[in-house]
């Protein structure tokens, strides 16, 4: 990883590249959760990658990078959402009407770690995962979908759903009587990690 | 919802519950543009080893043969014109003006809207404003009833510098700008509909930034 993060504070295109992949779907998750999808939120993803190369002469190698990326990228949104949402100077409308409410820093959080958890997925998990929970089929229809049999679809959802739930442990219902969620572990966030 | 009862004995009904929580939300599954990447690079590759005034290169969408041909296009066409010191309309320019030099060439890529489209912006602040001449390739004519607006922008804020329709095919157009193009870094172009006010539609068909 430090020789990956030297490459890219030299601006080597393929280390770029190389972190760009690792984050981008969790970097423009949360820009989406802010701005929307769309022209804004990649406006964002780019804009978060830019700033980050910029400033990763001064990145802490003893800290993760997820959390510093996700700080840029949230203040990077929130900068663009004010930008696009307040009236402008020349008397035009702004090019784009955004109309959502910036998330928490909590819950934008808790939606990076989520799609970071995705990502961390196997490709045919991950399938698995996205046709159940964002098109809400059955499994017999995510066999059909896939065209593979249902007995595989169940155990790759099993798996999927360990692997998950082991990642987000801290997002989920505590076990005790309560059933109240864990705080998320955000040791490592802090708000503006851009410096 | 998904038959999800057999997924698996260590993790609980409540638990699957909360994940499933978790994981609908289209934002949380919504990936980025497949052409951001190479935006991501070449942002990060012109900013690395460029000044104000280097031509940017920003690719097409998604297209890595289409990024390499229109930047060595793009490259020869701002090499052309400060080598021979005409094109693009440059020959008229103001005696009392920067020099050529101190032209500011922007690399204008197509979006979503019109992934083939790409454009170089020749900006040159003179007396009378911000000259801008922006040759367009691959762009369609404005459909009737439409015209394309130019635009410098800056965070929200865009300013006009000008219409145009391109019935004629191709070419460079002239706009002209009251802004200057350090305080307003992104150029983008819109698709407009007559007798849709002044404000921009936010169709936006080209876009490119100014060195930082």
């Amino acid at each position: 990883m430090d020789e990956l993060l030297d490459r890219f504070r030299a601006g080597d295109a393929d280390a770029v590249r190389a972190i760009y992949r690792t984050y981008a779907g969790a970097v423009h998750t949360v820009a989406a959760s802010v701005v929307g999808d769309g022209e804004l939120a990649a406006d964002v993803v780019q804009q978060t990658f830019v700033k980050a190369w910029r400033a990763a002469a001064s990145f802490d190698r003893n800290r993760d990078l997820a959390p510093w990326l996700y700080s840029i990228a949230r203040r990077t949104a929130i900068d663009v959402l004010r930008a696009e949402s307040r009236p402008t100077r020349g008397g035009h409308a702004p090019e784009v009407e955004v109309a959502v409410t910036p998330l928490s820093f909590e819950r934008a959080w808790e939606v990076y770690e989520v799609r970071r958890a995705i990502d961390d997925l196997p490709d045919e998990e991950r399938e698995v995962i996205r046709l159940s929970h964002l098109e809400g089929l059955t499994h017999a229809e995510i066999a059909e979908r896939l065209d593979v049999p249902p007995g595989t679809v169940k155990s790759r959802s099993f798996r999927a759903h360990r692997r998950l739930a082991a990642a987000l442990r801290h997002l989920l219902p505590s076990p005790g009587p309560a059933g109240a969620a864990n705080q998320p572990d955000m040791a490592n966030v802090e708000e503006g990690g851009e410096r | 919802m998904s038959d999800r009862s057999d997924d698996g004995h260590d993790v609980s009904d409540h638990e699957l519950d909360a994940l499933s929580d978790l994981l609908s939300p289209p934002a949380v599954w919504a990936d980025p543009d497949p052409g951001l990447e190479d935006r991501v690079v070449a942002a990060v590759a012109e900013e690395s080893g460029s000044r104000p005034g280097d031509l940017r290169h920003p690719p097409a969408p998604g297209r890595n043969e289409r990024r390499h041909l229109w930047v060595i296009g793009a490259a020869g066409v701002l090499l052309l014109a400060l080598a021979l010191g005409i094109g693009l309309g440059l020959r008229d320019r103001d005696d009392d003006g920067p020099p050529a030099g101190q032209d500011i060439v922007v690399a204008m890529a197509g979006t979503e809207l019109a992934p083939g489209a790409s454009g170089v912006a020749e900006l040159r602040e003179t007396p009378q404003g911000l000259r801008v001449l922006l040759t367009v390739t691959g762009l369609d004519p404005a459909p009737p009833g439409t015209y394309y607006q130019g635009w410098m922008r800056q965070d929200g804020d865009g300013v006009s510098i000008g219409t145009f329709h391109l019935r004629g095919g191709d070419g460079t157009i002239e706009l002209w700008g009251g802004v200057p193009a350090q305080d307003y870094p992104v150029m983008t172009v819109s698709l407009q509909e007559e007798g849709g006010g002044p404000a921009s539609s936010g169709q936006v068909v080209l876009r490119g930034e100014l060195g930082s």
